[in-house]
């Protein structure tokens, strides 16, 4: 590892001014140290967030009962008490709860931050790999492309098929969720979480998000609470690995029909997949399984696996389905 | 109806009413388990079982006993003496456990020398090319950096059994890992930058990664020339092995079943906890002292004092130490580059040298298990026996040779022992291709070949209709069997294995009903399997000596400093030692100190594999042990008797109520009236009277403070009685004695996602005595870890010849959440004559049959069968959707 000085914010405004070319954010580090170690990321400074506890509850958002105001969420959340909230009373967390229970490991849970989940590098072992020169990583040509593929994009790439790589992306974007953040003039900025998410591209350039350099994410907010949320993912390993495919879903009910409903896929693609064919044909509907399932396959028929990527779409599908499913269960019980 | 009387081989008497006459005589020496199992088959019913003591009933030992070596100690047996057993067979913690749960215990991570430089390589940045230019003038200019080598500026120290390997590569690099130049500095840090400041110009050549394209005669060349210099003409590594015995063509024609198929394994990691690491330093008269991760501390000294020489050291010596080990798993059995690198620094800086893998490093340029394709045949008659077994095996032995390429010798064992099979055709073939070069992994080329004898045999029971566990019973090996390879089967209880893992399973309603529910739509699917192994238990023969010394000093305090050229890494070598020491002695357990390894203190050793660790030190304790009590207790004669008076004088002042013996003393001092036990020397016949033992220290400093004093210093050297096989031919007993045993397991697949989750798992193990069973639990347990992860995770990745995961993040292996279901353990009842105590080698097996005995039970639950390892989701789906 190269050697970096260290800095530990004592609030929101030391940490600002600290942020200067060079510096880092640190939240709970597992993403941040892992790259420093294998040697992919050399700060000059790191930036401890670690003790602003300020950033780390779950605040109700001003508003009446009627317009169902949602909450902010502390950006340093720790992903264990995500995984512990009560999603009996509020079915809008449901999904956040399962995304969260589920990802990495206890101890990982323990430490890891809401913000450093969704701001995380993405999945891509050529990337994380110091001696794999391509061209997100200022080279040339994608190795992935004709090599080893499976964990790698199967919609939604251009020439970089990374997948991202958060547990909590697609449920929060089905939440249309916003981040808040503090940019380094000091001015606090709200942008939707799906809108942030860009894939990494000759085109686009190659950061996985436009959250401006240097700036703190503070809280992720969830606008309203009137949505039931549903998370499905299939793990080949329950701990200490990423889910193979994911998908999350958000709906809510109007006289026994789908009034909204909001489907990102995880783990296939360069951001949070939006399942739009899926919601196109499930708006309005008073849907079976049947459906579900229709709108599923219509989603992933776009798919377009690399050589080693083609299990991803069949299960992508199964995820998607069963996320339908389970959402609409919970929505009709929710209404009784 | 007369009333029978039969004993088994632990004296356990067993009576019953009975029309039978004599014992048959595969039954000799056999436990109660089988004497029972032979009662029942006869329709007799046990009516009394009993200790028996009585000496006569040892008789229908003598045919075996009758092999042992001439005053070799057996249990209950040394001088003469009926013995008990106190720490051998008890739960008992490891003598190194406390040490290590409070972070005393010092890795070769921790340690450090007083003016230590840092040792960093670079690797080649090709899987195949010429070196055109290194320029290293960057790297030298750097702040820090003390030295640094390539292999122009060194002398050329080959390496590997077939000497095809070189510490720094010249002219060429043959994979990504091979190492081109080094750096010494003094710190890791700079050690790193001035690496990275190395440049070096390559030529690319063409590069071959598949082992059927490196056989064909357009593939690239890896090595033009052997180590004689002499030109190549093919990629096929000079190695032979192979078995035949009896008629192919007639026993096919025997066959009424044959089942074919071809099967894979993956490369795969060790993955040690401990990652690897040594330090190198040179005294002034140019000898080295190597203090490393190393399972084979004499032949590394062997193997180093080879590279001396070509430094030019002649007649200088490496010596060897082993610091604590954080397991090893078969990464420590061969020497490696990066050992030979930081001897060169060492001796180029004249300043010790430490180097030290990260986790990425260890998985990028150490050498991980071999993969292997197996084409396997075999066939059954009519009444379900094996009629023949064909196996042809082809290895990727990547760039360079070490003990992977050795794989198929060890493979010779259960391709013609694993079961009882008359005719068995086996051929081998190692091939270079560019990719990581392999060596050795606990279970060494038996899992590999394993995993297609056990799946192919359940495809023999779907094709023949016959139930795959009576498939196994009915060509089931036996003790006194002597197989196609010349094994000589001495004890085995894989019979008694095979029905506990059936009965354990429910396996007689479960495997039908799983069958018959695979055609429903439930979307999970349940299945029961099985399968069997083979391995060596009496220490494995590979190698001119496979011999172990030990050096018991018994000192004047009754302390044992024990020392012995194995390597403990983990797996409980130690506190088997220590608890065998303490009964076979008569000492407590604390007594007894085992030193570090170390080529300067102890005696040779061939190596810590092969499942010998315990076997072989407690072989070498007890022979080293019956000498010292021969000592101890001749001086007794002399001397024990005035120790005794003392005693007596002592205790009279002490305590008036004592009433001194009135038995003849000096009378009662006789050779065979002394006995050990726990840390006091006392008169067999008079076992409970206070004044008739004397503890332990008292007699040694009697017995060395005296006129013509004596200490008890033993040095043993046990060499088991085993044959070096000729390979080419596949011929030779390789082994004092086997090991068997059989796993099963209980699975659910989720058809939709292809998820297959372990519900339960019965491993029963044939391992004669159990020594600690705590320390086995350990060993198996871990080994069926490592089997899950065979056979449901692990696969190192490459493309073309580049490891794409090389970190835990990708590497998968299992966790807790993953091995979070009941294993029922079950040793069967065994005893081997050849054994310490009775027992056999039990360090390797957990994890051989592991990745079978899961996909038998997936092919029970749903139909399907995949014959490459691992077995993922991705793979389930596919093969469902064939289906
Ligand atoms: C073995 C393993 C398995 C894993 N499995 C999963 C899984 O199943 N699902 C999953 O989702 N993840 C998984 N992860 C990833 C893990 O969840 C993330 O690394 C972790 O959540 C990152 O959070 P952190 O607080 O440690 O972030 P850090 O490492 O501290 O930061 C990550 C990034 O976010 C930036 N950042 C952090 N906080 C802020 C802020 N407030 N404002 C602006 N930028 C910020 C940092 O600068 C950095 O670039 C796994 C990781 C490991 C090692
Ligand atoms: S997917 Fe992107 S990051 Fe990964 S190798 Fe290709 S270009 Fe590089």
């Amino acid at each position: 590892m190269n050697p970096f000085a260290y800095a530990r914010a004592t609030n929101l405004e030391d940490a600002c001014q600290k942020m200067k070319a060079g510096a880092l954010l640190k939240a709970g580090g597992i993403d941040l140290l892992g790259r420093m170690k294998r040697g992919t990321l050399h700060p000059e400074l790191l930036v401890d967030l670690g003790s602003l506890d300020k950033m780390e509850g779950i605040d109700d958002l001003e508003g009446d009962a009627a317009n169902q105001a949602g909450w902010d969420l502390g950006a340093l959340l720790k992903l264990a008490d995500l995984a512990a909230v009560d999603a009996t009373t509020h079915p809008a967390l449901a999904g956040l709860r399962e995304a969260a229970l589920n990802t990495a490991t206890p101890q990982i849970r323990n430490r890891a931050t809401l913000a450093g989940n969704l701001l995380q590098s993405p999945r891509c072992w050529y990337l994380h790999d110091p001696e794999v020169p391509c061209e997100s990583k200022g080279g040339q040509g994608c190795p992935a492309m004709t090599g080893r593929n499976e964990h790698h994009a199967i919609l939604g790439y251009d020439s970089c098929p990374v997948t991202n790589a958060s547990n909590l992306a697609p449920v929060l974007c089905a939440l249309d969720a916003r981040l808040v953040y503090r940019t380094v003039e000091g001015k606090q900025e709200e942008e939707r979480l799906h809108v942030l998410y860009t894939a990494p591209g000759k085109k686009t350039g190659f950061s996985t998000h436009r959250v401006p350099e240097g700036a703190i994410v503070t809280a992720i907010r969830i606008p309203r609470r009137d949505l039931v949320t549903a998370h499905v993912e299939i793990r080949h390993k329950k701990s200490y690995d990423w889910p193979l495919c994911s998908a999350a879903v958000a709906l809510r009910l109007q006289e026994g029909k789908i009034a909204e409903i909001h489907c990102f896929l995880g783990s296939v693609a360069p951001t949070p997949h939006r399942a739009r064919f899926a919601e196109g044909l499930l708006m309005g509907k008073k849907p079976g399984q049947e459906a579900f399932a229709k709108a599923a396959a219509r989603e992933l028929t776009q798919a377009k696996p690399l050589s080693e990527g083609a299990y991803k779409a069949k299960m992508s599908q199964l995820c998607l389905t069963r996320a339908l499913e389970e959402a609409w269960k919970r929505a009709k019980e929710n209404q009784r | 109806m007369m009333v029978g009387t039969w004993v088994d081989r632990r004296n356990l008497r067993l009576e019953c009413q009975s029309h039978l006459g004599h014992l048959p005589a595969h039954l000799r020496r056999r436990t109660r388990y089988h004497l029972i199992g032979w009662f029942k088959r006869e329709g007799v019913a046990v009516i009394r079982e009993e200790r028996s003591m009585s000496s006569d009933t040892l008789k229908l030992d003598e045919d075996i006993r009758g092999r042992k070596e001439e005053g070799k100690p057996d249990e209950g047996k040394e001088s003469g003496v009926q013995r008990e057993r106190r720490y051998v067979g008890a739960d008992r913690p490891r003598p190194e456990a406390p040490d290590k749960v409070t972070g005393k215990t010092l890795y070769i991570h921790d340690l450090t020398r007083p003016g230590m430089l840092w040792g960093k390589i670079k690797h080649s940045e090709h899987a195949h090319a010429r070196i055109k230019s290194i320029d290293t003038s960057r790297a030298e200019a750097l702040d820090g950096v003390r030295a640094v080598l390539t292999g122009y500026n060194t002398p050329e120290v080959r390496i590997g059994f077939l000497r095809d390997n070189f510490a720094l590569k010249r002219d060429k690099v043959r994979q990504y890992r091979d190492e081109v130049a080094a750096v010494a500095a003094i710190s890791p840090e700079i050690a790193q930058q001035a690496v990275d400041l190395i440049e070096v110009e390559y030529e690319p050549l063409p590069a071959v990664f598949d082992p059927v394209e490196a056989l064909e005669p357009s593939a690239p060349l890896i090595h033009e020339r052997d180590a004689l210099g002499r030109p190549r003409e093919d990629n096929v590594l000079a190695m032979e092995c192979g078995h035949e015995s009896g008629d192919l063509a007639a026993a096919r024609e025997r066959a009424r079943w044959i089942a074919e198929g071809n099967y894979r394994v993956p490369v795969i990691q060790q993955a040690c906890m401990g990652t690897a690491g040594c330090i190198a330093e040179f005294d002034a008269r140019g000898n080295l002292t190597f203090t490393g991760k190393t399972q084979i501390p004499f032949l590394a000294q062997k193997d180093f004092n080879q590279a001396l020489k070509a430094m030019g050291l002649i007649g200088n010596n490496a010596r060897v130490v082993v610091p604590a080990l954080g397991g090893a798993f078969g990464t420590g059995l061969d020497t490696h580059c990066y050992e030979y690198i930081t001897i060169l620094l060492a001796h180029r800086t004249g300043r010790p040298v430490k180097m030290l893998m990260s986790r990425e490093e260890e998985f990028a340029y150490l050498s991980p298990r071999q993969s292997a394709r197996v084409h396997i045949e075999q066939g059954i008659d009519e009444d379900g026996r094996l009629t023949h077994r064909k196996i042809h095996v082809l290895q990727d032995n990547g760039a360079y040779a070490s003990w992977g390429a050795t794989f198929p010798t060890v493979m010779l064992l259960p391709v013609t022992s694993l079961y009882k099979v008359p005719v068995v055709h086996y051929t081998s073939q190692c091939v270079y291709t560019n990719n990581t070069y392999c060596q050795a992994m606990r279970g060494y080329g038996n899992p590999e070949v394993t995993w297609a004898i056990e799946c192919n045999l359940d495809e023999l029971a779907e094709q023949s209709g016959l139930d795959a566990l009576e498939l196994r019973k009915r060509n089931c090996n036996e003790p006194g069997e002597v197989t196609p390879m010349g094994g000589k089967v001495t004890s085995c209880g894989l019979m008694e294995c095979l029905e506990v893992t059936g009965k354990q399973l429910a396996w007689e309603e479960k495997r039908p009903a799983s069958q018959a529910a695979r055609a429903s739509d439930s979307v999970r699917k349940r299945g029961v399997g099985l399968a069997s192994l083979i391995h060596v238990g009496g220490s494995g023969r590979i190698y001119r000596s496979d011999a172990s010394g030990i050096i018991l000093k018994v000192d004047d305090f009754g302390n044992v400093n024990v020392s012995y050229g194995g390597v403990e890494m983990g797996q409980g070598l130690h506190a088997a030692l220590s608890a065998a020491i303490a009964d076979g002695l008569g000492v407590t357990p604390d007594k007894v100190f085992i030193n570090a390894t170390d080529t300067a203190t102890c005696p040779w050793d061939v190596g810590t594999h092969a499942s010998r660790g315990a076997f072989m030190a407690c072989n070498a304790a007890l022979l080293s042990i019956a000498k010292i009590r021969e000592r101890l207790l001749a001086f007794c004669a002399e001397g024990f008797a005035e120790l005794l008076r003392k005693n007596i004088q002592t205790l009279s002042k002490k305590d008036a109520s004592f009433e001194p013996p009135t038995i003849d003393i000096d009378a009662a001092c006789r050779p065979d009236n002394f006995d050990i036990l726990d840390n006091q020397v006392f008169l067999r016949d008079q076992a409970h009277e206070p004044w008739a033992r004397v503890e332990l220290g008292k007699v040694l400093r009697a017995m060395h403070f005296r006129q013509g004093g004596d200490m008890l210093t033993e040095p043993a050297f046990y060499d088991p009685p085993s044959d070096l096989p000729d390979w080419r031919r596949g011929i030779g007993n390789m082994s004092a004695t086997y090991t068997y045993g059989t796993q099963g397991v209980e699975i659910e697949v989720d058809t939709e996602t292809g998820v297959v989750t372990i519900l339960r798992m019965v491993s029963a193990l044939d391992c004669g005595t159990v020594l600690n069973p705590k320390a086995l639990q350990g060993q198996v347990i871990g080994g069926i870890a490592q089997g899950v992860g065979y056979a449901l995770y692990e696969e190192v990745k490459m493309q073309e010849g580049r490891i794409t995961n090389p970190s835990f993040t990708d590497y998968k292996i299992p966790t807790a959440h993953e091995m979070n279901f009941p294993i029922h353990l079950h040793y069967a009842d065994t005893y081997d004559p050849e054994g310490p105590f009775g027992s056999k080698g039990a360090g390797e097996p957990g994890l051989v049959p592991t990745a079978p005995a899961i996909m038998n039970a997936i092919t029970n639950a749903c139909g399907i069968r995949i014959r490459s390892l691992p077995i993922t989701p991705e793979k389930v789906l596919a093969a469902l959707k064939q289906r």
